[in-house]
């Protein structure tokens, strides 16, 4: 049996251990509201984003923008929304599945990656991926701009015809213990005219019905990229919290255990140490 | 009985910021200024940078936004828009200043700084347009 000052020490370093995944814990935690709220506050104007863009694509149909055409898929980009830092149960090893499935899926046309976050760039720059961009250290930058610049080199890149399908995938909060790795077809846009094509809208357009059309299906892309931004910075520290929580919890029983056999040994110690004494002391009587 | 007001909502990526029943509404659009009763036919506009008026219950109010489009139809106004500060949450020194910042760089643009003038006249309309508004309310 390990001597009790050894025991010990794994004791500290055990507790010193949980000290770190609490403090992960917490700031995860209040990353994590802020996150929701946003994600909350956006909605609105995403969901009255897909209302117009739905009926002014019913009354125009496709083919009629750049972004909305459909062309020949040989270069497919996928849009990766990982992380830049670790200790996040399975947050990025889920998204990391489901591209390699895109990859096989679309097998024979080449693949292309951009990576939000540090993880999906190391991870895919070790196989066979074309990289395109990699933005990293974003954790202070989760707002409008920065999904805008995003969107801006997709569009680029897209209309420059580098690539003729961009795919988005990305972990969507559901609660906090549950992420749903999303995957949706980012361009060419498809608006859904479904629900109520019927009643097209006979609108007035200021200045022309074209250049509405084209204003808004840019900022269409950027407000999904945004979303996708959003949902994903949300289950990062949600699946965080979650990780952290429970290895907090595994370094508790393990200090529980550990106390336990530290006693145990401390207490054997003594009654050996009794045991000594008192056959010493026989010997001498004796 | 005919509705007297419209249902306006100003949206931006990150909030709601107004979201209220409104007798009247103004909004920038490029074609120019236009203005919202209650009844208005559908109308799809792209919106520059300027100042939204509307009148609820409590009275008039300005807003100042930045590019973006507005969606109206018979009893709702959407605004959506890149940003949208409220008039009463300007500080209009500092406005002041931010205007008359980007009024240099744009009189300081050279023959080879031309690429930059686009997106110096969109921030110059911007930083006019959050003065215009503050001023607004700093008259009263």
């Amino acid at each position: 049996m390990a001597s009790t000052r050894e025991i010990k020490r794994r004791i500290t370093s055990v507790k010193n251990t949980r000290q770190i995944t609490k403090a992960m814990k917490m700031v995860a935690a209040a990353k994590l509201r802020r996150a929701q709220d946003a994600v909350v506050q956006a909605r609105p104007y995403a969901t009255k984003m897909r209302e117009v863009v739905g009926s002014l694509g019913a009354s125009f149909g496709g083919e009629s923008h750049p972004l909305l055409a459909r062309r020949n898929e040989k270069n497919v980009l996928v849009l990766l929304f990982s992380s830049d830092k670790g200790l996040c149960g399975a947050f990025n090893s889920n998204l990391f599945k489901a591209v390699l499935k895109i990859m096989e899926e679309n097998e024979g046309k080449d693949v292309h990656l951009s990576s939000i976050g540090k993880k999906g760039r190391d991870y895919f720059r070790r196989r066979k991926v074309t990289m395109e961009k990699a933005y990293v250290d974003f954790s202070r930058n989760v707002n409008y701009p920065f999904a805008a610049s995003i969107a801006k080199d997709v569009i680029e890149m897209y209309t420059s015809g580098k690539v003729d399908k961009v795919y988005i995938v990305y972990n969507k909060f559901r609660t906090v213990i549950a992420q749903d790795v999303t995957v949706a077809q980012l361009v060419p846009v498809s608006l859904e005219a479904g629900a109520n094509a019927e009643e097209k809208p006979e609108g007035l357009y200021e200045p022309s019905a074209a250049s509405v059309l084209d204003a808004i299906v840019e900022q269409y892309v950027e407000v999904q990229v945004y979303q996708a931004l959003l949902e994903s910075w949300a289950s990062e520290n949600g699946s965080r919290m979650a990780a952290m929580d429970s290895a907090s919890r595994n370094a508790g029983d393990m200090i529980n255990r550990l106390t336990l056999i530290y006693n145990r040994a401390r207490q054997s110690a003594i009654t050996k140490e009794l045991i000594e004494i008192v056959s010493g002391a026989d010997a001498l009587k004796g | 009985m005919e509705k007297t007001t419209v249902h306006l909502e100003i949206l931006t990526p990150d909030r709601k910021l107004v979201d209220t029943e409104a007798k009247f509404v103004s909004a920038p659009g490029t074609e120019g200024e236009f203005g919202v009763l209650p009844g208005h036919a559908e109308l799809f506009s792209l919106l520059r940078s300027g100042e939204v008026c509307y009148e609820d219950h409590h009275g008039k109010h300005y807003v100042a936004v930045s590019w973006g489009y507005a969606h109206v139809d018979t009893s709702t106004v959407a605004l959506l828009v890149e940003n949208a500060e409220r008039a009463e949450d300007i500080n209009l020194e500092r406005a002041i200043k931010d205007r008359d910042k980007w009024e240099q760089e744009l009189a300081g643009v050279t023959q080879e700084g031309v690429k930059f003038f686009p997106g110096y006249r969109a921030k110059l309309e911007r930083a006019q347009a959050r003065v215009d508004v503050a001023s607004r309310v700093a008259r009263k």
